[in-house]
């Protein structure tokens, strides 16, 4: 047997050889392979269902306590201690000689602050500073004295020694220094004790002992000064608080526990609601409670509490002081309730409100100061207004809606298209007397629905006895799968919505919610992945 | 001219094997021996295993789906250890016997060659079959061990230069050659797992992993091919001797024995402890906060965050030391060889290997062999060789026929396929004869 063969390119043929050997193979492993494990897990229990307050055991059952400050009156806003400023320059009134040792006044004075809202008496300083610039065109150098006789602490008056130096040819020596305030108490009643809101300031040089005599002529300058009293905060502060009134409007009050219901009704037994008013300031207070609204923002429906003392007033006495000891003063309380009787709070609850619109007003002394001097504030005693809700956790729900959307990033999640499938097991023990169904969509940047995960079983409710107390858990599972196709639709996804509708059995019977109810909740995911 | 030395060589000798990594022979050695240069291009591919069936080798190596069904096919076979290794090979070589080289009787040639190469092999458990094919899903409320399982890949080139020596003796004549080669390691990954275990609840809701696990790999950001994510050296060695009748052969033959070291950002894992994943577990729904996914991803990169080391590492190269007996049965129509062989460094077993060849036609070369070992059990192998003139030889064939013919139920699937061309150089002699 002959073979024969044209003249070949050698090298080109076994190349080609070689690459058609390798691209041959392409290892590039496929196959399906399920992998399954655990994705999250939580056990829902009455303590931490709802968003914000507490749950607490009551005789038969539990009760829902929203018990929070809504308001607090700033002190700062009721007393404000302004800079205070002085401007000064000593002019020699006549020729003179300056001996070495010799001290000149050069500043003695009242400081007069500029307060407003108040007559002060004495006040301790939380925190603050002195700040001082000098210039002084003599030239020798001067010591420099700063006192202030009434700021004391520790018992020794507030004292500042500082040198300026020498003035040099036509400029003149400066001196800056800030000194802390800090912890000083400062006496405003004046020399005699007979005055407020103003303070002795001294201030004087005196040339060294070892330098040279200066002679100064009459309307020559000597020293020029700028003294201040900066960001004066007080600790305490005791005068005479004039009448002062503040407006307070707050209409962004969020309800956390209603702000993801997004449908359905709740049907609520019974409700208690207060406002408590805490004054800690020495001053009489009066309250006036404006309005207080509740506002649903699924449905735009308002409903407005109403109570007698909506629109009246309320006076609240001063409180305690009790300087030196602890604590350092006694707060006054005084509370509104509103109940079922008393107004139309079930009504007003069962809105969902998720936006409560609260307006008063405070009128600190509102007959004027009439304590002779004795009004006071703490720097932490902050007037306030607290509401506190209690109803007890027995509810009828008709489908109440419930959702609530997370971050997701499919894109991220599905790589390369390796997921053929996925599968969700949600396991439910449920010990809670309401049942409940459950869907999560997918939605793209723009908020458009790209498709949902539909978990086609109930949670079932657990078992109740002749009084509507749950007597035992039932176990649930609900199953939602996702085939590729649909893994593609949702893969441009940024956000899931969960949504979950609740429903209590047997209504309109209410059901008790109890210590111990819970919803174990656990959810497994399958993959069918691609090696 | 060629040498005396070599003109006394019977074409008896496997001498063609010279540094060749696949299983290939060079059919004709009779008609091109004593040419002085060489060109071959050849590539080969051999799968095997001592359970996983041919089908799911083929399968896997064309890029196909493995359907359920060959899954559970390859299932059925799996023994308490599973051997299961690939080879692939391409390479592209240069052997030239120059008139003047060492010495002036073209008895010294030199070689040069290229050799692309992915060999990936492993011992594993069945359980590791299963979690690898199955996923731990079919598998709940059941705990899937993992013993003793090593599993290494590797993809690298060869770039080799060495040297053939053309002997002869009082009572044997034949050849030998050393070559060394630089090897360029451009992905290659380490791994083995030592008492380890996966336990899946049966409702899905715990898994419980341990065990000793160690995985060392090619830095991970540069995954492309031929990237010197790491560098070796290899060394090769022949010698081929048959006795003065020319009926009787010996040859031994140590291939690719050497190393390569990974660059110093090879990334490494270890991790010798048990964890227990209950997925991401929130204590209130106010605090689904975020991508629960991505929380999930955070779970898990903590578990494992721990033992990732960085480095380098030296792996040796899987390497292959074979002897061979040869023998004329009758003169240029039959002849017989028996080789014993071992891989090296690859967790197979020694391998021997019976083959017949012979020659219906001067230019037609028919062999059959049957081997046991390496990665698999018994093998049956088929090639045909073709001398199409004018130099030029091919050959194909396959060690693994059973995989071809009944690819359920036997294991090993393969095939090579060579080219050769030889060249006389006389022409060159011949014009520089005519110049003068």
């Amino acid at each position: 047997m002959n073979f024969t063969v044209k003249k070949l390119p050698a090298p080109l043929v076994l190349i080609f050889v070689l690459l058609a050997g390798l691209s041959s193979c392409k290892f590039d492993p496929n196959w399906d392979t399920e992998l399954e494990a655990p994705i999250a897990k939580m056990t829902l229990t009455p303590q931490n269902v709802v968003p914000d307050g507490e749950v607490v055991p009551v005789p038969n059952g539990l009760a829902y306590i929203f018990d929070k400050p809504v308001f607090k009156l700033p002190v700062d806003s009721l007393l404000n201690i302004p800079d205070t400023t002085i401007d000064y320059a000593f002019t020699a009134p006549v020729s003179l000689t300056i001996s070495p040792g010799t001290m000149i006044p050069v500043y003695d004075n009242y400081l007069n602050f500029n307060i407003a809202q108040a007559a002060l008496l004495e006040a301790i300083v939380l925190n603050g500073s002195v700040d001082l610039e000098m210039y002084s065109y003599a030239p020798q150098p001067l010591e420099m004295k700063v006192l202030i006789p009434k700021a004391r602490k520790n018992g020794q008056p507030f004292t500042q020694l500082d040198n300026v130096p020498a003035a040099n040819g036509g400029s003149p020596g400066t001196l800056n220094t800030s000194r802390l305030l800090d912890g000083y108490s400062l006496d405003f009643t004046g020399d005699n004790g007979n005055l407020n809101n103003k303070l002795r300031l001294q201030i004087s040089a005196t040339l060294p002992t070892g330098a040279q005599p200066v002679t100064i002529t009459a309307g020559q300058q000597l020293v020029g000064l700028t003294f201040k009293l900066r960001n004066i905060k007080p600790h305490y502060a005791r005068g005479n608080l004039f009448t002062q009134e503040v407006n307070f409007s707050q209409d962004t009050l969020k309800i956390g526990a209603f702000s993801i219901i997004k449908s359905g009704t709740v049907s609520l037994t019974d409700l208690l609601m207060r406002l408590n008013v805490t004054n800690s300031v020495g001053a009489d207070l009066q309250v006036k409670v404006q309005e207080l609204t509740g506002l649903n923002s699924r449905t735009g429906q308002t409903i407005s509490l109403v109570h007698p003392l909506i629109g009246g007033s309320i006076n609240i006495n001063r409180a305690i002081n009790n300087q030196w000891h602890t604590p350092e003063y006694i707060s006054t309380f005084q509370q509104i309730e509103f109940n079922s009787g008393n107004s139309n709070l079930k009504a007003f609850a069962e809105n969902l409100p998720d936006k409560i619109k609260l307006r008063t007003k405070f009128i600190i002394n509102p007959n004027g100061p009439l304590s002779g001097g004795n009004d006071f504030i703490y720097a932490a005693g902050n007037s306030e207004i607290g509401l506190y809700v209690e109803t007890p956790f027995s509810l009828a729900l008709n489908d109440l809606v419930l959702s609530d959307t997370v971050p997701i990033n499919m894109e991220k999640l599905l790589g390369n298209g390796k997921i053929k499938g996925v599968a969700f097991n949600l396991y439910v023990d449920n010990a809670f007397p309401l049942q409940a169904n459950t869907q999560a969509f997918f939605m793209d940047e723009n908020g458009t629905v790209s498709d949902s995960l539909f978990f086609s079983d109930l949670i079932a409710p657990a078992n109740v006895d002749g009084l509507n107390n749950v007597s035992g858990s039932v176990q649930s599972i609900l199953k939602a799968d996702m085939d590729q196709a649909a893994l593609e639709r949702i893969r441009k996804a940024k956000t899931l919505k969960f949504v979950i509708r609740f429903n209590t059995p047997a209504q309109p019977q209410h059901a008790k919610w109890q210590d111990g109810n819970y919803m174990e909740l656990k959810l497994t995911g399958k993959l069918i992945y691609n090696i | 001219m060629i040498s005396a030395v070599s003109d006394t060589l019977n074409w008896l000798f496997p001498m063609m094997m010279w540094f060749s990594s696949g299983p290939q022979y060079h059919p004709f050695p009779q008609h091109n021996v004593q040419k002085p240069i060489h060109i071959s291009a050849r590539f080969s591919m051999e799968t095997s295993s001592n359970s996983l069936n041919s089908e799911i080798f083929r399968v896997i190596s064309a890029g196909r789906e493995v359907t359920p069904a060959m899954k559970d096919r390859s299932e059925k076979r799996l023994r308490p250890l599973n051997r299961i290794g690939l080879d692939v090979a391409g390479e592209l070589s240069y052997v030239h016997f120059p008139s003047k080289f060492i010495g002036k009787d073209r008895s010294w040639g030199y070689y040069i060659g290229y050799k692309n190469r992915f060999t990936a092999f492993g011992k594993i458990s069945p359980d590791t079959y299963r979690a690898l094919f199955y996923g731990n899903s079919p598998y709940k409320g059941d705990t899937l061990h993992f013993r003793n399982e090593k599993v290494r890949y590797m993809a690298y080139q060869q770039l080799s230069f060495g040297l053939i020596h053309h002997v002869r003796g009082k009572k044997w004549t034949g050849n030998y050659g050393f070559a060394l080669s630089y090897v360029n390691a451009s992905n290659f990954a380490d791994i083995s797992l030592k008492n380890g275990s996966l336990y899946t609840s049966s409702d899905a809701f715990t898994l419980q992993a341990g065990g000793q696990f160690d995985m060392f790999s090619n830095d991970a950001s540069k995954p492309r091919y031929h990237y010197p994510n790491g560098w070796g050296l290899s060394g090769d060695l022949f010698l081929n001797l048959q006795d003065p009748s020319g009926r009787n052969a010996i040859s031994i033959q140590a291939r690719d024995f050497g190393f390569v070291k990974s660059t110093a950002f090879g990334n490494g894992y270890r991790l010798d402890t048990s964890i227990t994943f209950e997925g991401v577990a929130f204590s209130s729904p106010y605090d689904i906060t975020g991508d629960v996914f991505s929380q999930l991803g955070d779970s898990a990169q903590q578990i494992i965050q721990g033992g990732r080391y960085s480095g380098s590492k030296v792996i040796p190269l899987p390497a292959q030391l074979s002897i061979a007996y040869q023998r004329e049965f009758i003169p240029f129509r039959l002849y017989g060889a028996a080789q014993l062989s071992m891989r090296f460094f690859s967790g197979a077993m020694p391998m021997g290997t019976i083959r017949v060849w012979g020659y219906p036609d001067p230019q037609i070369m028919i062999g059959g062999n049957i081997s046991y070992g390496g990665w698999g059990t018994y093998n049956i192998g088929v090639d045909l060789g073709f001398d199409v003139g004018r130099g030029w030889v091919f050959n194909l064939g396959t060690n693994q026929l059973q995989g071809l013919i009944a690819e359920r139920a036997a294991s090993g699937f393969g095939g090579y396929i060579g080219l050769w061309k030889s060249f006389s150089g006389q022409k060159n002699v011949k014009k520089n004869e005519k110049k003068k």
